[in-house]
């Protein structure tokens, strides 16, 4: 448990350094088309 | 390549690295996951516990539990080291597109939350579990999964917000 709990401290902190979640990019890009679309390809797949 | 784009690059392969870490038989042996730990906390709250359904996910359930209690501090901590800690009910971007009500900001984020997890349920994971963890063993359901959640994203942003700039 104390693993997960780390693990989700370290995701929090990863993710947080964008400022920004993946789905508000998409929805940005829905609406607003204000971002390239490279981007959120790139982070979703790069765990590929 | 530019600052941002760098930017996303490196964590994207940060969160990959921790999560091909987490899935090795010394630490976890468990991939990254969120949505389990939902009907796993329902359970233990509405007496649950002598349900099938309980005994199968009890596991995941109880990992990923304790997974987003380390995010919950891990967010606070960057918010409060950066010092753009605050409360907030309606986001910037709803009150931009569907108004500064608190009340039908909290009544759809109920049904969104709702319905999020009812379809993580019916797909056996989330956007965590497929998205994150399934699309980087190449698992097929996860790759449909994602392909279908981002399609669902942007056709539902469009019809939800229904705003052009």
């Amino acid at each position: 448990m104390i693993v997960a709990f780390i693990a989700g401290f370290l995701f929090a902190i990863i993710a947080t350094s964008v400022k920004i979640t993946t789905f508000d990019k998409i929805i940005s890009f829905a609406l607003l088309k204000d971002f390239s679309v490279a981007k959120i390809l790139l982070f979703c797949n790069i765990n590929l | 390549m530019n600052n941002e784009t760098k930017k996303y690059l490196i964590v994207g392969a940060l969160i990959g690295v921790l999560n091909a870490l987490l899935a090795t038989i010394y630490l976890a042996d468990r991939p990254i996951g969120a949505s389990t730990s939902y009907p796993f906390l329902a359970s233990i709250i509405f007496d649950l516990q002598s349900s099938i359904y309980y005994k199968e996910i009890v596991g995941a359930g109880s990992w990923e539990a304790y997974f987003l209690l380390g995010g919950f501090c891990g967010a606070l901590f960057m918010t409060l080291k950066n010092k753009s800690f605050k409360f907030e009910l309606v986001p910037n971007l709803w009150g931009e597109l569907k108004g500064k009500s608190k009340l039908k900001r909290v009544f759809f984020a109920f049904i969104g939350g709702f319905i999020l997890i009812f379809g993580a349920r019916l797909a056996d994971g989330c956007t965590s579990g497929h998205t994150l963890s399934g699309s980087m063993e190449l698992a097929a359901s996860s790759l449909v999964f994602t392909f279908f959640v981002i399609t669902s994203l942007i056709i539902s942003s469009k019809v939800f917000y229904g705003v052009k700039k």
